[in-house]
């Protein structure tokens, strides 16, 4: 096995690793943070709950995309990737909304119980494991030049400042400054909100038959011009269906032109903006 | 004296004033279900019965689900833009996902404390009779806003000020069930109220499921029914058309969009082509006032 190969080989059983990894942390974290009551640690289980949810999103959005198009859903079902993540998106929010409630409340009416130090070595553990799985993802990134491994490198990354932070605040509250457990658990929160807004605006704008941006737009009118010929582009139209797109694109061709003549051009602008355009799926050409 | 136009004034005069009402509708029903809910939260909470907490969770929904109505109307009424070149259609269907989503995390939630104080702790005391009252305004209530829909929904086709009124209908009926489990408890059942609470958020369950396998369906594109088939044979009709072939049609709101693919003959010019689509539009335009889009690729037929 060349040395590539082994990478990709190990890239590949990272990003199973990182589930079973996150998984575990997320049931560790927030079944010691609850018994042996740190807010901080009870939270930062919801940072491994959104690595699953990234990394399942992933894995189910290419199976379900995969799913040829049928009677119901004629366009295809890759739709389905940005319905979970906005189903989860929404999961990580109530979950957050109700862990940052309860530590608003605990501040409000000093309600500190002293966290044990069990929690302690459970967030050493969770910090340690996370650099790890980060510094093997970058290992892999610099060999591969995958941008999906060094998103998933900086999720870890993340994690693993989380469980300093409460590391921190757990010694702190064992030195006396009680409130900062339910203080960091605010600001995971705070933090938190962000990561689960982001999903939940991209989700949305992915299910909105959103316009492609508009450079992007000025690309394919170009290309589309240049394999149209003079005069020919009207306009176009554009949405994003799962990881692809799906364009309408209006020429105006000369009356007299046979259907047959019609017909090669609307072909030559297909295969053009096929080899220009990333990610194109399909392209509807509507003669004006 | 009568002119022979009292008649039509007078339809004219009741359409105007059904015009109103199904305007008012939609707000009249959303004050009562908020009015509902805060009635029925604050005295679940000081008559201790979980059935009338699990009835006003129903309220809640019904405020979202009015609430989503007018919204949607809001938004949808913004037509198309440069980013949403397709129109704001769909944001109705993802509006209800997340809506019947939480709803679902919430009954779920509800069933989950409902069992674990049943089996942990058991009922400390009977719920207040003052609970089966208000259960009792809330059933009327919820049959004035139930009627008030329908009579609204029938006249102007409105399929969410209908549905809109069966949700009031449902909540009148889980309200009849709380006025039973209160007054069981206090007589002979004291875990009634447990029960049935538990029993009433397994049916918002039920229905938040149905509703979200609906909206996520919606929101992937969905073709409903028979469709394309209808559209296909009509547009086999028009004059000039060899062949129809790949008609897709999605649902955007409350309106269809149509994508299709026409033979037509080798010999035609691209102008005879474009007689062609004005042809089949103006029939499909003509026939089906659902349809919202129509987008014809021409090919030639070999």
């Amino acid at each position: 096995m060349s040395g590539n190969e082994k990478c990709v080989r190990c890239a590949y059983n990272l990003t199973w690793f990182g589930l079973w990894d996150s998984l575990f942390l997320a049931a560790f974290k927030g079944v010691i943070g609850l018994t042996m009551h740190s807010r901080a640690l009870t939270i930062s289980a919801v940072y491994s709950l959104h690595d699953i949810i990234s990394a399942l999103t992933i894995l189910f959005g290419m199976k379900v995309a995969e799913t040829p198009a049928d009677a119901e859903h004629p366009y295809g079902h890759g739709g389905m990737e940005h319905v979970v993540s906005l189903l989860t998106g929404l999961i990580i929010l109530v979950a957050t909304l109700f862990l940052l409630g309860d530590a608003i409340w605990a501040i409000m009416y000093e309600e500190y119980p002293q966290p044990h130090w069990t929690a302690l070595a459970a967030a050493m553990i969770a910090a340690l494991v996370e650099e790890t799985i980060y510094r093997y993802n970058i290992c892999a990134h610099r060999h591969i030049n995958s941008p999906a491994i060094l998103t998933h490198a900086h999720h870890h990354r993340a994690d693993a400042i989380s469980s300093v932070v409460v590391i921190v605040a757990i010694l702190g509250a064992k030195a006396g400054y009680h409130i900062l457990d339910p203080l960091a658990a605010i600001l995971e929160g705070l933090h938190l909100l962000i990561l689960s807004g982001e999903i939940l605006y991209s989700s949305s704008l992915g299910l909105l038959d959103r316009s492609p941006e508009e450079t992007q737009l000025t690309l394919i009118r170009e290309v589309a011009a240049r394999a149209a010929g003079p005069g020919a582009m009207r306009s176009v139209k554009g949405r994003q269906v799962g990881r692809g797109l799906w364009l309408d694109l209006h020429l105006k061709l000369p009356e007299t032109l046979t259907m047959s003549q019609a017909q090669q051009i609307s072909e030559s602008v297909r295969s053009a903006l096929r080899r220009n355009i990333k990610y194109v799926d399909n392209v509807n050409i509507i003669y004006e | 004296m009568n002119d022979g136009t009292g008649g039509q004034n007078s339809a004219a005069l009741c359409g105007s004033r059904c015009e109103g009402c199904a305007e008012r509708a939609t707000w009249i029903v959303l004050f009562i279900n908020l009015g509902m809910f805060l009635l029925k939260a604050v005295v679940a909470v000081n008559s201790h019965s979980r059935s009338l907490m699990a009835d006003a969770i129903e309220s809640l929904a019904d405020v979202a689900i009015t609430g989503l109505v007018i919204l949607t109307l809001t938004i949808v009424a913004k037509g198309k833009d440069e980013k949403h070149p397709y129109g704001y259609g769909k944001v109705e269907f993802l509006i209800a996902t997340v809506i019947n989503f939480l709803l679902l995390l919430a009954s779920l939630a509800f069933m989950g404390m409902g069992l674990w104080e049943m089996f942990t702790v058991g009922p400390e005391r009977a719920p207040d009779m003052m609970a089966a009252v208000v259960a009792g305004v809330s059933i009327a209530g919820n049959y004035i806003a139930y009627r008030y829909c329908k009579c609204a929904g029938e006249k102007f086709h409105s399929q969410a000020l209908l549905a809109n009124g069966m949700v009031n209908w449902a909540d009148a009926v889980t309200s009849v069930a709380v006025v039973f489990a209160v007054v069981a408890s206090n007589l002979a059942f004291p875990r009634m109220d447990d029960i049935i609470s538990i029993m009433i958020g397994f049916v918002i369950a039920r229905l938040a499921l149905t509703g979200l396998e609906t909206s996520v369906k919606e929101l992937l594109d969905f073709s409903p029914g028979m469709q394309s088939s209808t559209i296909a044979e009509v547009t086999r009709g028009v004059a000039g058309v060899a062949a129809v072939r790949d008609v897709k049609t999605r649902l955007v709101g409350r309106n269809l969009w149509v994508d299709m693919e026409v033979l037509i003959a080798t010999e035609c010019t691209m102008g005879e082509g474009l007689l062609v689509v004005q042809r089949i539009k103006s029939r499909l335009l003509r026939d089906r006032r659902d349809i919202a889009d129509i987008s014809v690729r021409l090919a030639i037929a070999k």
